[in-house]
Formats: structure tokens, sequence, C-alpha cells
């Protein structure tokens, strides 16, 4: 998960989004142009579309009296193309309108009345999409007749599936939303929970669905043109003047390209707006978030990344150096022009065998900073761009080439992430999974690694493993998937697990006994753990240490009894005083009050102080530096020896 | 009992059963199993348990979302029973909801103004100015600026959405507020404000609440009884000082043996 | 899986069923008499007698369906009366070449479509991804019947590379080389625009699922990015690709009818197109209740090659 504060911002219109395109902006003149030309064929110095002219016939283009030539019967082509672009343009437009108001009619009453009308609906529909599109097109054509009107309505018809079908399935992962109940509790009629909470809700899914089907229309109706089944003669329209030009494309090809680039051209301009268009209205495509992360989170390179260690070699710690040193990591995602600071000037140490807990609210840059280790973050948005991270006291993190990066994780070092049902891959079988990453690490046969998969499942605590080895995710339960994600972290022995969250999706009976688990294991196996998690009970159950984050920064790092006995920042304090413990029902709960301020705009100074209470002028002035505040023990306040008396 | 503001006896609910179009029978899922439990006036009855224990389908029951497919459910001496029309209106006056999701439960295509003058104007049927006033009023209460009432739910945080939702729901004044969680997908400094808030608003305007949440110790700072369900059957039920001191049942000792405790653990820390 | 084919097989039927339906339901579109609509040109006392009595259309619908449903069952789908020989010959005649019309391009396209879709989604906004993707947006706004006729103009025509239709040479023609060389363009027109729509469909599905929580769990465990593409990525996303595939068989099939009167493919769309401008329904009726009953089956293949690859759906539907 990627976390990003709640900020409140706003959304520029459409218009000013779509503007921002330029492909769609391309698109939009393209189309813009020809419609307006076809609008203005009443006006314009045109001859006669179906003026025959036997003497001039099959002018080249270009020729003195008509511009792109004239076709076999002497018409002049440029005045048919406009012409028929008017008539291709307006009967794509009303099929599509046709067929959107019907389509979306259908879906949304199907996916809001639901049961036997929804079924009843839904068949149907189903029975239209089982014919091959253009075929039953055809077969209304052919019973009512060839005519330009017949066409249109075939088309309309075979394109409703298409509108009913996404306007059902938007609707109905709307219908289980909760301000559908809440509409219903308020006590809107149904009628008015159709038009005013559904209907406004699926509108860019309609809008989309039109955008996509109107240059298909536009294109089959040139097709049942095309094959005469369309406009008749006399009058035409961009598909009947291919059909005719068809028949002489060797002696004067133009009379058939030119009607067929005119269609191209256009269906082009209207993909390329339905495309933008589609870009902005989709949730999965909103603010280009469907871009992929690549294998890596982008990093500054050492020269130019402040902080970054001079090159690998022995540490300043000497002879025991610690397993993991993090100094100064700064990690942000650039979205647009915006900068979010998701970590900034990260420190952190994991020794041999320790257990560092690092507990902060979403936003506060925890999962971040573990991603960053392994250069998990993903890339866009992601980029580290300061700090080392260094690993065994010899080399930066940061600045291993992927493949020795590759070599790392999973191997000396390994991950336990937060839901283990989106964590695993859906189409593999559990055992392959754990196998797959001790083959790649030690080099196993595929039997010696599925005989290690087996057995570590097996010390997870899952019953049956050779049997549950075979079963593939959803064949689990939360808690044996959760076992499953810990047997593949620890099953090539790492040095260090980090494990972000990962009991935060599971039922409390479950997490008490993953934790116990992950505990055993890793007192046994001697691993060094990084716990990530927002909940200060399982750090106290499970850490010796702790770091706590706000707004992307460490506020304060410290032995876990210490840290949560004697607080020295005042955030620490409050989010102490804040959770309600069990077995104190009185113990007041002091809320901190207010929001923490989003990344992408820090104060200059400390980023708690609109939230403190003992906040003096000093604290907005300068940026706080971590400091030490006792043994072992460093805060980021300046009034944190205060603190002890408040 | 004159003072008893809910009566549920023996509440149940099935999902599944029946066949598909096909002829294949669909399982029967026993949601709810035989609840039965009462509300006084003012208090709070907490309801505790794991997914899957029946306690949402409990709540969406109580506020009429779900119809019980067996035994009887009472709210100010009403039966609640295939409520429409006039008594569907004044049943939600009385009764009201708050959601789990606080940006799920928020149309994101309006302003807060009229997701919050909609249930005025239907419920109450009140004109514009008095919506204007109780809409005024309600966003003071809930700790929300004025100037939020043109906004769009996306423009706010968890916290803030989860506040509009509480506004909706206390806009028309009910006596009965029932939460699903209200609190469980907010951060710990942000839950703590709604729990406060919760509390607040409680003594101030004299409301019942029962409040569905996993977390026991959440329960235990607000409710004064509680209700421990699995598998939709009630395992212990009580107030909550005796139910959390000396838990008789051993699935919710287990529960409370499970949950990681902050002081505790410090107890056992420090040197 | 063997329980779910049967299943699925058994499901074909109400659809079929509805296909027939919706075909028979053609005749009582028509406006006017039908059974003059039917004869057209070749209404004789004589013929008009015969079709009433063929199909029953003085009596009511449902009767009329019963009827007609029950010479279809047996093999019986009426008379051609533009061509005067049953139906039923003429369909059996013309769909192999459809199919085999078909059945290449849907290669082609599910080849072509899925390599591109895969490369673009894997180089996202590189030059790879850019390329493609024009072509795409090109592909996919192509009339078919325009870039048959201009591969015509410029292939055979110009070039002199394929011949400009039909489906053997006239003159000691005949074998598969033959046929392939007659193929190759029908086949390549009718495959750009579902090669546009599968490479567009992959490419989303490959990104989508390059976003998934276990795609990094497979970068966590330190498998080579080949590995996490290939073995984690590619699947999950094929998964979703296969119903689109089936649905291009749709479009694959309708299209046809464009590709094979422009290139003369001796096709069951030609046939249609000659059928319909004679009027002669009962031959259209045929043709494209054939064409849906095969539209039918790919798609039951593509949903038994969905369910193989996705266990979910094995356990979910029981």
């Amino acid at each position: 998960m990627m976390e990003r504060p709640a900020c409140p911002w706003r959304r520029p219109s459409i218009w000013v989004r779509l503007s921002r395109n330029h492909l769609a902006v391309l698109g939009s003149t393209i189309v813009a142009a020809i419609v307006l030309v076809a609008l203005l064929a009443p006006w314009l110095p045109l001859v006669d579309p179906n003026l025959t002219a036997p003497a001039d016939r099959l002018q080249p283009p270009l020729s003195p009296t008509a511009l792109l030539g004239t076709d076999q019967l002497g018409r002049d082509v440029l005045s048919r193309l406009i012409w028929g672009t008017r008539v291709s343009l307006a009967v794509g437009l009303s099929a599509t309108l046709i067929a959107a108001v019907a389509g979306s009619g259908i879906g949304l009453v199907a996916a809001y009345v639901g049961g036997p009308v929804d079924q009843a609906l839904m068949r149907g529909i189903d029975m239209l999409m089982a014919f091959p599109y253009l075929l039953l097109a055809l077969a209304i054509v052919a019973a009512l007749g060839p005519s330009l009107m017949n066409a249109l309505l075939a088309i309309s018809v075979v394109n409703i599936p298409f509108f009913a079908r996404a306007v059902r399935g938007a609707t109905l992962s709307l219908v289980r939303r909760e301000f559908i109940d809440a509409a219903r509790l308020a006590g809107y009629s149904r009628f008015r929970i159709l038009t005013s909470e559904l209907l406004p809700n699926v509108m860019p899914v309609i809008v989309i669905t039109m955008s996509t089907t109107v240059g298909w229309m536009i294109l089959e109706t040139a097709g049942l043109s095309f094959l005469g089944l369309g406009a008749q003669p006399p009058q035409a329209d961009l598909g009947s003047m291919l059909g005719d030009g068809r028949r002489i494309v060797v002696t004067a090809p133009h009379v058939a390209a030119v009607p067929g680039v005119l269609i191209l051209v256009l269906v082009i301009g209207i993909n390329l707006v339905g495309d933008g268009l589609r870009d902005i209205l989709d949730p999965r495509l909103k603010a280009g978030a469907l871009s992929r992360p690549v294998a890596r989170t982008a990093t500054m390179p050492a020269q130019r990344r402040p902080g970054a260690l001079p090159s690998t070699g022995p540490s300043e710690h000497g002879s025991s150096p610690p397993l993991l040193a993090m100094h100064g990591l700064d990690t942000q995602f650039e979205i647009g022009r915006e900068v979010y600071r998701a970590a900034s000037g990260v420190d952190l140490t994991l020794g041999r065998g320790d257990s560092l807990g690092v507990v902060g609210e979403s936003g506060s840059g925890k999962s971040v900073t573990a991603l960053s280790v392994l250069g998990l973050v993903p890339t866009p948005p992601g980029r580290i761009t300061g700090g080392s991270i260094r690993f065994d006291g010899t080399i930066d993190l940061l600045d291993v080439p992927l493949s020795g990066l590759q070599d790392l994780r999973g191997g000396r070092i390994a991950y336990i992430f937060q839901d283990p049902l989106t964590t695993l891959n859906p189409l593999m079988p559990v055992g392959e999974q754990v196998a797959e990453t001790v083959q790649r690490h030690q080099g196993l046969s595929n039997r010696g690694a599925w005989a290690q998969a087996v057995e570590w499942l097996d010390r997870v605590g899952l019953r049956a493993p050779a049997e549950k080895a075979r079963a593939f995710p959803h064949e689990l339960s939360g808690g044996q998937r959760q076992r499953v994600v810990i047997a593949m972290a620890l099953a090539n022995r790492p040095d260090v697990l980090i494990a972000d969250e990962p009991t935060t999706a599971l039922d409390v009976t479950t997490q008490a006994r993953i934790l116990d688990l992950v505990n055993d294991l890793r007192r046994q196996s001697g691993a060094a753990l990084l716990f990530i998690t927002h909940d200060l009970g399982v750090i106290a159950t499970l850490c010796t240490r702790v770091l706590v984050m706000y707004a992307g920064q460490v506020v304060e790092s410290g032995p876990v009894a210490a840290v949560f006995a004697t607080p020295r920042h005042p955030y620490t304090r409050g989010l102490l005083a804040c959770v309600p413990v069990l077995g104190q029902p009185e113990r007041a709960l002091d809320a901190i009050p207010g929001l923490p301020p989003p990344v992408n705009r820090l104060p200059r100074g400390c980023a708690f102080a609109d939230r403190c209470p003992s906040v003096v002028a000093a604290c907005r002035q300068a940026p706080v530096p971590l400091r030490p505040v006792g043994p072992a023990r460093t805060a980021r306040c300046l009034r944190a020896e205060d603190g002890l008396h408040g | 009992m004159v003072d008893v503001l809910v009566a549920a006896d023996a509440l149940v609910r099935l999902f599944g059963g029946g066949r598909t179009w096909l002829g294949r029978r669909v399982p029967v899922v026993r949601a709810v199993d035989g609840v039965s439990f009462w509300v006084r006036h003012g208090e709070t009855l907490g309801v505790v348990g794991e997914s899957g224990s029946g306690k949402s389908t409990l709540a969406r029951m109580l506020v009429g979302l779900l119809a019980p497919s067996a035994g009887h459910l009472s709210v100010a001496g009403r039966p609640v029973r295939g409520l429409a029309g006039v008594e569907a209106v004044r049943f939600h006056r009385a009764v009201q909801m708050v959601f789990q999701d606080p940006v799920s439960s928020l149309n994101p295509r309006k302003t807060v103004r009229q997701i919050l003058e909609g249930p005025v104007q239907v419920l109450l049927g009140a004109g514009r100015a008095e919506r204007r006033d109780r809409v005024a009023r309600i966003l003071d209460l809930v700790g929300l600026r004025p100037e939020f009432l043109e906004r769009y739910p996306h423009e706010f945080s968890g916290g803030q959405a989860q506040r509009i939702g509480l506004a909706r729901a206390l806009v028309v004044e009910p006596e009965l507020l029932v939460l699903d969680e209200p609190v469980s997908a907010l951060d710990v400094s942000i839950q703590a404000q709604v729990l406060t808030l919760l509390r607040d608003l409680q003594t101030r305007l004299g409301l019942t609440y029962v409040f569905i949440s996993h977390d026991l110790a959440v329960i235990e700072a607000l409710c004064d009884r509680v209700l421990v369900m699995r598998d939709g059957r009630v395992v212990e039920t009580g107030p909550c000082r005796t139910v959390f001191r000396a838990p008789q049942h051993a699935y919710t000792r287990s529960l409370m043996a499970a949950v990681p405790v902050v002081r505790q653990a410090i107890r056992v820390c420090t040197p | 899986m063997l329980s779910y084919v049967a299943k699925r097989l058994l499901l074909a039927v109400p659809v079929l069923f509805g296909i027939s339906v919706i075909v028979f339901l053609i005749i009582s579109l028509i406006p006017g008499d039908p059974a003059m609509a039917i004869l057209g040109a070749y209404a004789t006392p004589e013929n008009v007698a015969r079709i009433n009595r063929d199909l029953g259309l003085d009596q009511p619908l449902p009767v009329q369906f019963g009827t007609w449903l029950a010479g279809v069952l047996q093999g019986d789908l009426g008379r051609s009366y533009s061509l005067n020989r049953p139906v039923v010959d003429e369909v059996a005649d013309r769909f192999g070449p459809t199919l085999i019309l078909a059945l290449a391009s849907l290669a082609l396209c599910s080849l072509f479509g899925v390599v591109a879709g895969v490369a673009a989604a894997v180089r996202q906004y590189g030059w790879t991804d850019r390329v493609l993707t024009l072509l795409v947006l090109i592909g996919i706004s192509t009339p078919s019947f325009f870039l048959g006729i201009m591969l015509i103009l410029w292939f055979s025509v110009g070039l002199g590379w394929f011949p400009t239709g039909g489906m053997y040479a006239l003159f000691g023609g005949g074998g598969v080389l033959d046929l392939l060389h007659h193929l190759a363009l029908p086949a390549v027109t009718l495959a750009v625009v579902a090669t546009g729509v599968i490479a567009r469909l992959t490419r989303l599905n490959m990104l989508e699922v390059l976003r998934q929580d276990y795609v990094r769990t497979a970068r966590a465990k330190g498998l080579r990015e080949s590995a996490v593409i290939g073995r984690h990525a590619f699947r999950n996303a094929l998964v979703n690709v296969i119903p689109v595939i089936g649905i291009q068989a749709g479009f694959v099939l309708g299209g046809a009818v464009y590709v094979e009167t422009v290139f003369q493919w001796p096709g069951i769309g030609r046939m249609l197109v000659t059928a319909i401008s004679m009027r002669d329904i009962l031959l259209v009726q045929g043709g494209v209740l054939v064409v849906a009953a095969s539209f039918v089956s790919i798609n039951l293949v593509t949903d038994v090659v969905q369910v193989a690859l996705d266990p979910r759906l094995r356990t979910v539907r029981r």
C-alpha cells in the first residue's frame, strides 16, 4: 500500500484535464473540423452531390473542376464526401444515443431491482451477445429490408448489450456501497435513489461506453451501406461511396480511397477523444494510476545523492557493524508537479537479533521506509533521493546493481506483507510459491525445493502441510495464508525479516497466534526483525526498541519500555493517551486535535507544531533536529525534557 | 420496563436457501441465529465479535435495512416489520446509522450540503430555511467548519468524512444511533477524536447507541453493556464492567487474551 | 474439470435455444405478408402455398416456432427460393471457408495482440509502447472493408504478390499452399481490428496485474524480472484476456461478411449479403443460425480454457 495523506484538493474540471491531454486535443480538433464542415454543407459552395455528368466521369483529384475528382457517374466526390459525412455522422450519433439510453436503462434497472427482473433482462442481453456482433444487425436488416433507417435501428440494437452490461456492472458495485444504504435510511424512494444516487455515479461509465462505441457504430453503419444494405441510391453516406468505388478501384482508386480515408481519420479522432475521456473518467485509470511499477525504486545515483556513502568499504562501526544502518533516507512520490515527501531523513539501525518496531499512523512513512530498504517502493511515482542504507557493514543497498539486490531480496533480507490474500499469486499453489523462493536462493532441484517448502509449511503450523502445499490461496483461511507468507519469508533463513503490518487484516485471535509464531521463529532463527505497525500494543508485545514516525520523519526512538513509560515527544505522548486500553475504561481518551500536515506541504519547522499542546514560537522557525534525550533515546522536539514534568 | 427503547427477541437472519434458476440448491447461512437483547434509553450497548460473527447483519436489521427471517424486533414500542410509507419515515426519524467506511458511505457526486439536507427534507419535510438552520447547527455540533458545506466527499480525510456521516445520521435528531465499526477505518489519533465526540454527543443529546466493533478496548471505553457474538449467536452478555473483569465464556476469555495491550506489556518490560 | 465442461455444455443449450428464438422471430419482423417477402420474386402461387404449409405461417406464432424448430432439429432449414436448393446444403458448402477464414484470423489476432500488449506493458512509456499504442489506435479505427480494398490494390494489383480474391486458383489450384496464398490477405484484413482490441486489453491487464501485491511479493522473493513477468504477471493477465478473445471471435465472425465480400471468399458472409439483397429470408436465417452456433462453441472453448487457467473459478462455481 502506498501511503498518501488525505489532503483536501480540488479536481480541475473534466474539460481542463482533457485539454491537458495532447492526443485528446488532437482528436477533438479532427472531429470538430469534420463535424463543422459537415454542418456547414448547405452553405458551402458545393455542386449538387447527386448531379451526374457522364462527360466528366472519373476525373482524377485536383482536376480543375473537381478538387477531389469525380466518380463513375461524374458526380463531384468532394460534394458527395461532405454530404455523405453528414449522413454518416447523424446515423452514427443517433444509433449511439438510442443504444445508450436503452442499454443504460436496462442495466440500471436490472442491477438495482435485482432478482428475477435482473435475471430476465440479463438473460435477454446474453442472447443478443451470443450473436456475432454484425450478424444480428444483418439479420435485422434482412427482415426489415435494406434502408438507412433500418441500418440505424439494427446497429442500435446490437450495441444495447454493451451499455447494459457496463452500466449493470457499475451499478452493482454501487448498490453495495454504504451511501445507498444511507439513502434508504434517509427515506429516499427507490426512484429517487435510482436518479439522484445511482445515475450520477454511473454517468462516467455511460459516457465512456458512448465514446468507445460511437466510433464502431459509425464504422458499422458505413459497413452496412458498403454492402448495399444501408443508404440507398441516390443518397450517399461514406460507406456507400466506398462500396461504389470498390468496383472501379483499379482504374480510379480515389473514388474508394477518399471516403475510406475520411472514415479512418474520423474514427481515429473519435477514438482519441474517447481514450482521453476514459483516462479521466475511469477510476482505474485516474491520475495515471495504471502505471506499472518497475523492478526497483528509482534511486538517485550515489554521486548526486545527498548522504550517499562514498563507496563500499569498512564502515565507521569498526569490528561489529549493525546489520542494517539507514541514514538520512529520503523517499518521495512525484505526482504531477507535486512532491510528496513520504520519508524524509529517516535514520534507523538494526543489530543482529534486534527487534525494532516502527509505529505511526497512515501517511507517516513507515511502510515507505520499510519498502525502501530493498527498492520495493513503486516507481512511478516513488523515488529515493537521499541517504544510505548500509547492509552488513559493507554495501549500500541503494547503490547495489539490480541483480545483486535481487540476490538479497528473499535471501538475506525477507519481507512479510500486510494482506495475505493479495500478496499471494492466486493462480499458483502455495507450496509452489514457497518452493520458488527456495529454489531461487538455494539452487535446489524442483523436488528438493518442494520438500523444503512442505517442511516450512509444517514449521509455520499448517496442518497436513503436504496437502496444503497443493492448495491455492483462495482455498485457505486468512490465518493460514499469512502462515504461508511467513514460511515464504523464512524459508531461506534471512538475516533480516521486515514485516509490514502482517496482522492488520486478521481477526484478533488469529493475530495473536500469528504474532506468537513470528516471534518464536525469529528467536529460533536469530533473524533481526523490523516490524511495521500502527498498533502500539503489538509493538509492546513483540519489540525491544521502537521508532515513532510522523509525517515522514522519525520523531522519537528508544527502548520500548522507556519510550512508552516516559514518552519525550508530545506526539508519542498523545498517541499513547488516545489508545483505549482494555481494563481501563475510566481512562479519559485524550485525543490529539487536528490532522497531520499533508506531506506535500510540510511546514518549515516542526511538523507536529499545529497539533502540539506545548508548542512555542521556536518550533515553527527552523527544522527541529532529532537529538539524544537519554540513554539510547532520541527525540525530535525542542522541549523533550519539559515533557518529563508535564 | 418503560425505558426500554430496543427489544429484540430471538432474532434470526438467514442468507441463501432456495434454488438458483437452474435448480441448484443454495446453502443456507445463519448469519444471526436466535439473538435476544434489549437497550434502555440513553445507554450504550456494545456488540463485539470477530468477522463472520453476524454483528453487522444485526446492525442492518436494527435500522431496517434487512428484515429478520424470524423473531421479533421493536423500537420505541413499535414493531419493526415490513416498514413502508409513513411508518418507514417515522421509523427512520427515530433510528439512524453510522457506517464503517467513511468514504464509501458518502455519495461522491453530492456536496456535503446535499448529503445533509436530503434526510431533513425527506424525513422531516422541512422547508429551505429550516434545512439550512439544522444543517448549520449539526455541522457545528460534530466540529466541522461551515465552509465544508459546498465541498465534495473526496476533499475530506477519513476522520472528517466520518464526522459528516455522523452529522447525516444526527441531523434528523434520532433517538437511537446504530454505529457499525465507526472508528475501525480510522487512525488511532483520529479514532480518539471521534470516540470523544460520540461520548460528548451522547451526554448532550441523550442519545442511545448500539455500538458495533471488533475492538474490545473501544467497546469497554464507550459502552455500558456488551453483547459478545460468535457465529451468529450471543455467547455472553452483561455490563461491560462485569464481563471484561470476569469473563464467563471461554470465547470471551480467548478474545481478551489475544488483545496486545500497551500497559500490560510495559508492566512486563519495565525493570 | 470434466464436470465443469459438462455443465458448461449443458448451459449452452438454453443459449442455443434463445438464439433460435431470436433467429425465428426475424420472420415476424417482416412488414407485410411474410410469405410474399420470403419468396420475393419467386412468389408463384405454388411456392406461396408450399411455404405456408412448410412454415405454418397461418398458425399462431408459437406453433410456427414449434414447426420451425422441429425442422431445424432434423436438419431442415427450409428451402432457398433464390438458389432453388435446400438451405442446409448451401450453408454446409459455405461454412467451411468461413470457419477457415475466421479461425485463421482469430489465431493471428490472439498471437499478435497478446504479444504486442505484453511488449507495450513491459516497456510502458518507452518507444515500443508509443509505437504500439499508435498502431493499435489506427488498427481499431480501420474499417476492414476499406483495408481489404487497399491491400488488394497494393499487394495484388500493384505488387502481384497475392491473388485478388477467391479461395483457390481457378486453374491448377488446390492444396494447402494455394489455400494459404489466397487466405493471407483476407485473414490479415479480418484480424487487424481484433488484434488492436486484444493488444489494448492485454496491455491494460498487464499493467493492472503488475501493480498487484503478488507481483511485489514475487520481486521481494528476489525473482528475476523475466520470472516475475512470465510466471506471475503474464498468467494472471492472460486469465482476463481469454474472455476478450472469445468476444473478438464474434467480431471476427461478423466482420467476415465484409472481408468475404471484398475478397470474393466463398463463405457464409458473402452468401448472406447476396441472400439479403435477394430477400431470401430462409437462407439468411440458416446462415445466421449456423454462425451464431459456432460463436457459442468458440466461447465454450474460451470459457473452458479460462477455467483451466484459473483455479478460483473452479471452486467458486462449485
